[in-house]
């Protein structure tokens, strides 16, 4: 039987969008230390700015989050959205809309806006993204409820090396809404997107990445408060020990990710 | 018919090499060791493949409960009977009744069992298609909370009312542990988890995968795409004249796969190409020309190298609307000879969205085993803008070669290729 083929990536680009951060650049400057947490943390309405003006007002604050970091992270990356096939993850969907769905087919009318349906497809943000910046190449939209980025980041890796594109994924969930408030921990909106290339390009990497599946999980250092509640709460933000190794400059970190309730993906970062 | 084929603005020939410029081909083959569904037109493949034989429609006028829209729906009437042992109460819902039916057909759960003494379940990969989920557990539960005037709902489950869903039962329900995706591209879901699956056993993440896809009625879907004006009161006739939308309907699907190096008894049948791409247009119109269609249409043959012309059977999206019909048929018949047959069986299953992909591949393949070539059910006098020759009759064949498109909301497509023989 033939043993794992080691996968290999490299970043290029990230994009970070949440409560008390608008980009990278200063969720980075949190976890480094470089900057405090702020006492009262603001949310910064998520810019978008990819999305055309009449599209944008249209698109449900999930599309908006997706976009805003995916943007963030190919505009460091230097690269055209255009080039990148994508992979969209989020773990709990899109809870606002599925609210307005649901409480408008409780009412003897049962009427729904033609935009919120075609809105409510998991892969809302992935249409979105691609129409915005005209990219053909292939979009996916995943869910794997506490795994996904996991999962996620997988799916991207693998792609990037079987089918030799440069991939940017992103991982987005946002506060639950409706009857999934009583179902899901989620209080807080984060957002966050790697691109990732199967080769160096001509300027160095921010990173490499190795994965490798297995059954063993690697214990994660102890870290702050804030961001470990938000780990704890979040699926998307299942990114953050990733996110944190580069915001640190971690020499060799190897850290996991869970990709089933057995099953983790072990990620070697160089940098 | 001819005539009409060259009134089609002729698309610029694409560069496949642009499009696909990573490894020649799979260096791993990917086989399929057994496959089963359940449908509007067959609990069970026996079973559909009667219903294909016979031309007999799985369609039905629509008596969904808590839904008065005058339409047709392909329903699985034993989804609505399922009744959950008292053990697996909790997994309850319409999505995951039909996954369990469709787990129980044919030898499914057997040819998973073999696969699982070769191969311990953290080397077994889930990788499920669906569009909708449970969600009729959550128009449910916003029933109930409306009838019973603001108070809490008492039956919250998080992993039923979850887009996660069908994948965390089957994993519940055969104990496979390896990684486990959902899909949720909408009606492109089970087709993509062919080529998903195709990349974790080219990485040897795992060694087998269980790829499939449910998608079940659900007030969301019917009085969804009800307001955009895209179903049927009538029952869909695909690539007629006179179409005028869609009938939604229900199904679950599954597939095994392995790699042909897995000392396993499998079909003969191989996946042998897949094309992923996106339009780039409209949240809900498909390209006018096709574009995003053509893309994985040609990625998938130059995957699979081989020439349109080789192609035997093609499964057409073919939803019944007017511009998918349109846009589709008219894409085919400049990418394909006239000798290659082709139709859309959504007359017998109705759209079965997320479901779509896995079940029109099953029957793709499963043209290898029967010889049988569905016709296009329902079609009565096709649309001369429409430069593509179909019928309603099936045909009998020995198809080497077929393929299954899937296109969908986002402009998200899919096209797969399927291969008997080879492995």
């Amino acid at each position: 039987m033939p043993t794992q083929k080691s996968s290999v990536c490299y970043v290029y680009g990230v994009g970070a969008w949440g409560l008390g951060f608008a980009d990278w650049p200063q969720l980075r400057a949190l976890l480094s230390g470089a900057a405090p947490w702020p006492q009262e943390p603001v949310m910064t309405p998520p810019k978008s700015e990819v999305i055309p003006g009449n599209e944008r007002r249209r698109a449900p604050t999930i599309v908006k989050a997706a976009v805003e970091v995916a943007g963030q992270a190919c505009q460091q990356a230097g690269m055209n959205p255009s080039e990148l096939a994508c992979v969209f993850g989020s773990g709990l969907g899109d809870t606002d809309i599925t609210d307005y769905l649901c409480a408008q087919l409780a009412l003897p009318e049962k009427q729904l806006s033609p935009t919120k349906f075609h809105n409510s497809v998991h892969n809302a943000p992935a249409g979105y993204w691609t129409i915005s910046t005209h990219c053909m190449q292939a979009a996916n939209s995943i869910a794997a409820y506490q795994h996904t980025v996991g999962i996620t980041l997988m799916e991207a890796v693998l792609q990037a090396h079987q089918e030799q594109t440069p991939v940017l994924l992103c991982a987005f969930d946002l506060t639950a809404r409706g009857i999934y408030e009583g179902i899901y921990e989620t209080k807080s909106d984060f957002a966050a997107a790697l691109v990732i290339t199967p080769n160096e390009r001509d300027q160095p990497p921010l990173a490499k990445l190795q994965i490798s599946t297995g059954a063993d999980v690697v214990a994660l250092p102890a870290w702050d408060a804030t961001f470990a509640k938000l780990q704890r709460s979040n699926p998307a933000a299942q990114i953050l020990p990733l996110l944190h190794a580069l915001a640190n400059k971690e020499k060799n970190p190897v850290l996991s990710l869970s990709l089933s309730e057995a099953c983790h993906l072990k990620v070697a970062v160089e940098q | 018919m001819q005539a009409g084929r060259h009134c089609f603005q002729v698309l610029p020939a694409l560069d496949t090499a642009s499009i696909y410029s990573g490894n020649e081909v799979l260096s791993s083959t990917v086989c399929v060791v057994d496959y089963d569904l359940v449908c509007a037109a067959g609990v069970g493949l026996r079973s559909l493949r009667d219903s294909l034989a016979a031309q007999r429609s799985g369609l039905v006028p629509n008596r969904f409960p808590g839904c008065s829209l005058p339409t047709y729906v392909g329903e699985v009437s034993a989804a609505s009977n399922y009744q959950w042992p008292e053990s697996e109460v909790y997994w309850t819902s319409r999505n995951n009744a039909l996954v369990e039916l469709a787990l129980q057909q044919g030898s499914l759960l057997d040819s998973l069992q073999r696969i699982r003494q070769l191969v311990p379940p953290e080397r077994i990969g889930l990788v499920i298609g669906s569009s909708t989920s449970s969600i009729d557990q959550a128009e449910d539960a916003y029933r109930t909370v409306r009838e019973q005037e603001g108070r809490p709902h008492d039956n919250l489950r998080d992993r039923v009312l979850n887009p996660h869903a069908p994948t965390i039962y089957v994993a519940h329900r055969t104990g496979i542990t390896g990684p486990a995706v959902t899909l949720s591209t909408a009606c492109s879901s089970s087709a993509k988890v062919f080529a998903t699956a195709a990349r974790w056993l080219e990485a040897g993440v795992v060694d087998a995968v269980l790829v499939g896809g449910s998608d079940s009625l659900c007030l969301t879907v019917l009085y969804g795409f009800h307001s955009l004006q895209l179903v049927s009161t009538d029952i869909c006739r695909p690539f007629d004249r006179s179409r005028d939308g869609i009938n939604i309907g229900e199904a679950a699907g599954f597939a095994l796969l392995v790699r042909s190096d897995l000392p396993v008894e499998h079909t003969g049948i191989v996946l042998s190409g897949y094309g992923e791409s996106s339009d780039a247009h409209h949240m809900s119109h498909p390209h006018p020309e096709g574009a995003g269609a053509r893309r994985a249409i040609e990625q998938a043959l130059a995957r699979a190298k081989l020439a349109a012309s080789q192609i035997d059977y093609v499964n057409l999206h073919g939803t019944a609307s007017r511009v998918n019909d349109l846009t589709e048929g008219n894409l085919m018949a400049q990418l394909f000879p006239e000798s290659t047959f082709m139709s859309s069986t959504k007359g017998w299953t109705g759209h079965t969205l997320g479901a779509a992909g896995i079940i029109e591949a099953l029957i793709a393949i499963d043209t290898f085993k029967t010889g049988l070539l569905p016709g296009t059910l329902n079609l009565r006098d096709a649309d001369p803008e429409i430069a593509l020759r179909l019928s309603a009759d099936n045909a009998q064949g020995e198809p080497t070669h077929v393929m299954s498109n899937s296109f969908g909301f986002g402009g998200n497509n899919a096209s797969l290729i399927f291969s008997r023989g080879r492995g």
